[in-house]
Parts: structure tokens; sequence; C-alpha cells
């Protein structure tokens, strides 16, 4: 692979011996690894994200109640993540338009806490299972914590709100402005990861290049 | 004109567009005010449902998306 050959080309070059050599090759070919896997993802999962904005999804859980109501808002809980600023607007947006309380609880819960890059990145990171897992327990929360707010009544603390018309025509987006969307998007969030990322692979391969294997 | 900006506080996309905002207005001389509004629901009672909302004279132009400098130079200024 281009990483494994420039990593060792970057120890060769700097005449790196043993384990420092062992480390550094291991930064390098990991992080430029890690960047390229995110790279990719992020720029995907946000161009599908523009086929997702709530106005959509309210129209989608609309009319839907009991388990198919509350299955699709934690599904579209995955694939929609929103900025938590929105939190305020989205939810009273579905309850103005009349989607049960309930399943607007699921679909707020389950948004920030499933990411679906997490769910592309984490199968190589931590494997198949804990990654099934993390998906699976999101998902029940989610459902629980929708379910159970319902049953307990909680909706009668929501007020009566009306729901305006803003006049802004959310028209379908042409491929190029979400191919745009998303290249923004993805560039402003990897330049945002790219010191934790150097900072964590580093840890890592410290750990590589000197810890006994014993130890870890 | 009057443009205001709805995002809440934590929300630096919206804090962003405010301020790219004021360099717009401020770079063509335009008699605008511009201000912030935090409050969620009023943003909600606009019919909108995504941070930021970017209102022109009690329009909603665009939400959910910030545009760049270029793009919201020519937004504000064909609209004078």
């Amino acid at each position: 692979m281009v990483f494994e050959r420039f990593a060792t080309y970057v120890v060769d070059a700097l005449g790196l011996e043993g384990a420092l050599r062992a480390a550094a090759h291991f930064w390098v070919y990991d992080t430029l690894k890690i960047l390229a896997i995110l790279t990719a993802v992020i720029f995907g999962v946000t161009y599908l994200r523009t086929y997702f904005p709530p106005e959509k999804i309210r129209d989608y859980l609309d009319g839907k109640t009991a388990f198919t109501g509350y299955a699709l808002a934690a599904l579209l809980g995955i694939v929609s993540p929103f900025c938590s600023c929105s939190t305020i607007p989205i939810f009273l947006g579905m309850v103005g338009a009349g989607i049960p309380f309930g399943i607007t609880i699921t679909f707020l819960a389950v948004s920030p806490m499933i990411n679906e890059a997490a769910l592309f990145v984490l199968p190589g990171v931590v494997g198949l299972e804990l990654t099934a897992l993390y998906a699976v327990s999101g998902i029940a929360i989610g459902m629980t914590s929708g379910y159970s707010l319902n049953r307990l009544g909680f909706d009668r603390y929501v007020n009566e709100f009306e729901f305006g018309d803003s006049g802004v025509d959310i028209d379908e987006p042409t491929r190029r402005e979400r191919l745009e969307e998303a290249y923004v998007e993805a560039k402003e969030i990897i330049l945002e990861i790219v010191p934790y990322v150097l900072v964590g692979v580093g840890v890592g391969a410290f750990i590589h290049g000197y810890l006994p294997e014993q130890m870890v | 004109m009057n443009i205001t900006v709805y995002g809440p506080d934590g929300c630096s996309n919206c804090t962003a567009l405010k301020q790219t905002t004021e360099a717009v207005v401020e770079r063509h001389d335009i008699d605008a005010d511009v201000t912030k509004e935090t409050d969620m629901t009023k943003l909600a009672a606009k019919g909108v449902m995504s941070t930021p909302g970017f209102e022109i004279d009690d329009e909603m132009v665009f939400s959910g998306s910030t545009p760049s400098e270029d793009e919201l130079e020519s937004i504000i200024t064909e609209r004078l």
C-alpha cells in the first residue's frame, strides 16, 4: 500500500533503527491511513446527509405510530445527525406537525448518540461485535426513552406551540450543491480532528514501539 | 434593512455567520441593523427547523447552511 511504502521511506530517510523506527513507522502509516478513511467516510456521509434534512424526516415520521414509528425514528436518527443547536426547532417542528411525542424523543435521543461515520470506522478499530453493541444499545436506549417518557406522560410539559410557515423553499439541492456541501463540511471536520488523530496515534505508536508486548 | 441571524449561543456557525454579515454590511456601507436572535422558539415560530436561520426584513432567506462570504454578499446586495 502506498501509505506503508511512504512510512518505510520516511523511517529509512531518517535512518531510524529499533524501537524508534517501529514507533515512527506506526505513527506515519496509521495517521495517514486513519485520515484517509475518515476523509472518505465523512465526505460520503455528509453527502448522504443532504438527502435527509429535518423537514423531510418530519414528513417520513408523520402518521407513523407504535413500533414502526419508534424504529423508523431511531433509524432516521442515525442517518441524520444535526447540530445540537437545532434540537429545539426540530423538536418544535415535529411536535407542531403532530408527530407523536415519544417518537420525536426517540429521534432526538438517537441522533447525537449514534454517529454513522463511527459505524464505518469502528469495525476496523474495535471489531464488528463492539460496533454492533454500540449501534444496538444506542437504538435501544433511544427507543426506550421515547417510549417511557411517553408512557410517563411527559408530553403534558410541552406547551401549545404554533409552528410557523417559513416560506423558505427547501428545493432539492442539485448534485453539485450536495457535493459542495459535503466538501466544505468534510474539510471543516477533518481539519478539526487532525490534531487529535496525530496525538492519539502518537500514543499508540509509543506503545507499539516501546512497551513490551506482555504489558499490553 | 434589518438582518436577523437566528442561532443559539453555542452554535459557532451562527456566530460566524453574523460576523461575516457584519463584515459585508460594513464593506458595502449598507444601512442595515444586524442582530442575532438566540431564542430558538422564535426560529421555530418562523417554521424553520435548522440553524442558522437568516432573515432580511422579515423574509427568511435561507436556513441550515452557511454560505460563503461571496454568496452572502450577493444575497444581501441583491436585496438593496
